[in-house]
């Protein structure tokens, strides 16, 4: 399958995005020559030259290498929020799908009660809650919500192959329930939660861009796309670099994330 | 009597993959041809490609022929909107899918008085008129019930019964009848035939019948010929081809039906 | 196809009561009790401590709390804010105006600017035009609302002048005749107006030429070639409304997505709406507003939900006319 997306323009582009990106989270140490948080006030506001790849902030932090860091941290939240996500839903849609009865009716009444929220309002209402918001409790709290998608699709694709051939011979020749479901049912229904992930990710990483730029989210001095926006938003006029280049990554890596998915949607039809 | 369409050596195909092969064939004013094969031989690109219904990555080459008042038109050549004014007036289609030919939101009135309004020029009232008249003469004993309908509403027979009065509505010379009752039920289908049968006697317009059912071809047409890998392999008399037929596979296929 | 309508407010009821459940829970999970962070303050004494306990009912039970919180919510009664002792209902009613009114523009800009792009798109496939357009809207689903926000009042408001970057007035509104009125308020929401809509018109216009590309495909829409309609009346009157019908279900269920953007555009353009008043209240850990803001929020969800089945269930000939 890997192949076939790499033939499709977009799907590749997608695909080297989200490669580039990881590439910069995971390799920051070795890319920056300056401290995301070290202060230098001197070499505030500077715009981007030779010494400074993308310039200063307000506090004289190179923006480089905050950006580089603050990869590290979006698509740390998008992997570990959508794998919560993810499990939640295929722990609680295989249950509904494979039962079916009131356990599944009573799951899926909760999973359309869940989903009459705007997800913002309730990831907002949760963050509230917490004193002092941490990374990782963001990304439980975007888990906690993003689950109702995975839930649904892994119950639909149980709820057919429930039928199939395969999964009555096992049956009649006495697999252990459990079984059934870990090795046979699960696993073939998770392509659609291929697609349904990869875009999570991308809405993960928007949404905690968004929670750290109305400070909800990644508190400062550890650099956030979001929170360094957060703070360009006072310089916005003077040093427009600071507003530019974060938004711009945050941009290019969710369009990375959509592009891949569409490409994966494409392929599975 | 005179030939109304003539297809010389027609070739189609896509493409990764050629379908019709070079064929000929002509059908007379009045008469009903049938065209036999079996699913998959192209005989509905075969039709569609008579007024360039094909999809856009179809590739054809030959001549169709088709004679308007004296005049030899090659369709083929024509541009989309000369078609657009041939198709639904001079040539008629009726598809195999009676139902899904039927656009599911609009009233079936609607439908019928389109081809007048567009065609035909007329009015509304004028053609809500026309239309319970068409519907009346495919034996719709209440016309008006039908004429309000929606698709979903009706069974698949009366809906091939719409589209034969959609089709008849501008008075074709020639209507096209991709397998029309291959989805039917049996007794539906010999009333659609009946059906067909009258109209044809009663206003004298050309037909060309496609089927994979040699069953029907017997009584239902005089001239017929068969298609075999792209090419046409017999053609002539009903009546003679059953009796003699010259090739393999035509024997093969009435075989096939003879032992029903 | 009444029934059919009571059917569905039937089935709203047990969704509305695990609404007003979850969103109860949400709040109580809360470490500590909804009134101590106004407890900060060491000078209240246990007694005053108690007093406002009893006030806020909570030196009852958890269920007991939950039954009289929903016997008031049947009643609009929300409560009153920590923030300042108003009844959370007007808090929100207030606001609420506002914030409609800047969604349903943005519903109406993305309806036709989203569908008639998706569209033609989907006409003239593989077109320059489409494959442009496509880029255009994925990179539009991408972009960070909030960070076009901030290009938009920087490049649009103070660079340009040509909308305004703050408020829903300008400041001698009042002496304002009832048209300017208007029309000064809709020139304040345009900025907010656009960057709420600009993320959700790349979902719809895809929608759209998804489904206007399925429509071509139909076999009633070959058999309106094969009847020799011009194809305006192909396009406008066979294969528009199999592709609104769907699309308008997608409007609906954009609701909730409109209502979160709301917090961001609102808190950046200082607009007074319900999204910005979620955002003070989070701030301020205001718990009744909080609650009865997610309340609201799923409400409105709902809402839309089911006026789009609505208008489908009408608009579609098969579901209005069942056999």
């Amino acid at each position: 399958m890997i192949k076939r997306i790499l033939k499709n323009k977009l799907g590749l582009s997608g695909l080297l995005i989200v490669l580039f990106m990881s590439s910069l989270a995971l390799l920051a140490p070795f890319i920056v020559k300056y401290e995301p948080i070290s202060l230098n006030i001197e070499e505030a506001l500077l715009p981007p030259g030779p010494e400074h790849l993308l310039g200063t902030d307000s506090l004289g932090r190179d923006l480089f290498s905050r950006i580089v860091y603050g990869a590290r941290i979006s698509l740390s939240v998008g992997f570990v929020a959508v794998g919560i996500a993810v499990i939640i839903g295929i722990i609680l849609g295989s249950i509904a799908g494979f039962f079916g009865g009131i356990i599944d009716a009573v799951i899926m009444r909760f999973t359309d009660i869940m989903l009459c929220f705007p997800s913002f309002f309730l990831i907002l209402s949760l963050v509230a809650l917490l004193a002092k918001p941490s990374i990782y409790l963001i990304m439980v709290i975007i888990g906690l919500t993003s689950w109702m998608g995975p839930a649904r699709l892994i119950r639909a694709e149980i709820l057919s192959l429930k039928e199939e051939n395969f999964i009555l011979a096992l049956k009649i020749l006495k697999i252990p329930t459990p079984t059934i479901i870990l090795k046979h049912l699960i696993p073939n229904a998770l392509s659609p939660v291929l697609v349904n992930a990869t875009l999570g990710i991308a809405s993960a990483i928007l949404v905690e861009s968004s929670l750290s730029f109305l400070g909800l989210g990644v508190q400062p001095p550890t650099p956030s796309w979001g929170n360094i926006l957060m703070e360009a938003k006072s310089t916005l006029g003077v040093a427009p670099w600071i507003t530019f280049f974060p938004g711009l990554c945050i941009l290019i890596t969710v369009l990375g994330f959509n592009l891949l998915g569409e490409a994966i949607r494409e392929e599975l039809k | 009597m005179g030939v109304i369409l003539e297809v010389k050596d027609l070739r189609l195909g896509f493409s990764k993959k050629p379908v019709l092969e070079g064929v000929s064939f002509n059908i007379n004013k009045g008469e009903v041809f049938s065209l036999v094969g079996e699913s998959g031989e192209g005989k509905t690109l075969l039709c569609l490609s008579f007024t360039k219904l094909l999809p856009k990555d179809a590739y054809y080459s030959g001549e169709v022929n088709f004679y308007l008042s004296d005049k030899k038109i090659n369709l083929l050549n024509l541009s989309g909107e000369e078609l657009r004014k041939i198709r639904g007036t001079k040539i008629s289609y009726i598809f195999q899918e009676s139902l899904a030919s039927l656009n599911p939101f609009l009233r079936i009135g609607y439908q019928i008085d389109e081809v007048l309004i567009y065609h035909k020029k007329f009015s509304k009232k004028p053609a809500y008129l026309k239309s319970l008249e068409l519907l009346k003469s495919v034996g719709f004993k209440n016309p008006q019930r039908i004429y309000l309908s929606f698709p979903h509403q009706i069974s698949g027979g009366e809906a091939q019964r719409v589209m034969i009065a959609m089709a008849l509505a501008s008075e074709p010379c020639l209507l096209i009848c991709d397998e029309p009752t291959s989805n039917l039920d049996l007794t539906v289908q010999l009333q659609i035939l009946k059906l067909l049968k009258a109209k044809q006697e009663e206003l004298g317009f050309s037909i060309l019948f496609v089927t994979h059912d040699l069953s029907l071809v017997e009584k239902f047409s005089k001239k017929l010929a068969i298609l075999h890998r792209g090419r046409i392999i017999e053609e002539g008399e009903t009546e003679n081809i059953f009796r003699n037929p010259q090739t393999e596979y035509t024997r093969q296929l009435l075989n096939s039906v003879f032992k029903l | 196809m009444l029934r059919y309508i009571i059917k569905r407010l039937v089935n709203m009821v047990p969704l509305l009561i695990g609404i007003s459940f979850v969103s109860f829970l949400v709040i109580h999970l809360a470490p500590g009790s909804p009134t101590s962070i106004s407890l900060f303050n060491p000078k209240i004494s246990l007694e005053a401590r108690e007093k406002l306990n009893k006030l806020y009912g909570l030196d009852k039970p958890v269920h007991i709390q939950y039954f009289n919180w929903l016997k008031d919510i049947l009643k609009f009664d929300f409560g009153y804010s920590l923030v300042d002792g108003r009844k959370v209902s007007s808090k929100i009613l207030e606001r609420l105006p506002v914030t409609l009114t800047i969604n349903i523009l943005s519903l109406l800009v993305i309806f036709f600017t989203a569908i008639p792009l998706g569209l033609y798109s989907g006409w003239k496939k593989g077109s320059f035009f489409d494959r442009f357009t496509t880029l255009f809207v994925f990179i539009g689903f991408a972009t960070p609302s909030f960070w076009l926000a901030l290009l938009s009042m920087q490049f649009l408001g103070v660079k340009l002048g040509w909308f305004p970057i703050s408020g829903i007035t300008s400041i001698d509104f009042e002496y304002f005749p009832w048209y300017k009125k208007a029309l000064d308020f809709l020139w304040h929401i345009s900025l907010p107006v656009l960057v709420a809509s600009f993320g959700s018109l790349a979902g719809l216009s895809r929608y759209s030429r998804e489904k206007f590309l399925e429509v071509l495909d139909k076999e009633y829409i070959r058999a309106a070639f094969a009847k020799g309609l011009p194809s305006s009346q192909i396009i406008y009157k066979h294969a528009l409304k199999p592709v609104f019908l769907p699309v308008i279900t997608i409007l609906g269920l954009s609701v909730p997505g409109l209502l979160g953007g709301s917090v961001i555009f609102e808190t950046i353009f200082s607009i007074p709406g319900m999204g910005r008043l979620f955002y003070e209240g989070v701030m301020m850990r205001d718990y009744p507003l909080i609650m009865g803001l997610l309340v609201i929020g799923a409400f409105l969800t709902l809402l839309g939900n089911f006026l789009a089945d609505l208008a489908y269930t009408w608009a579609d000939p098969r579901i209005k006319y069942s056999k």
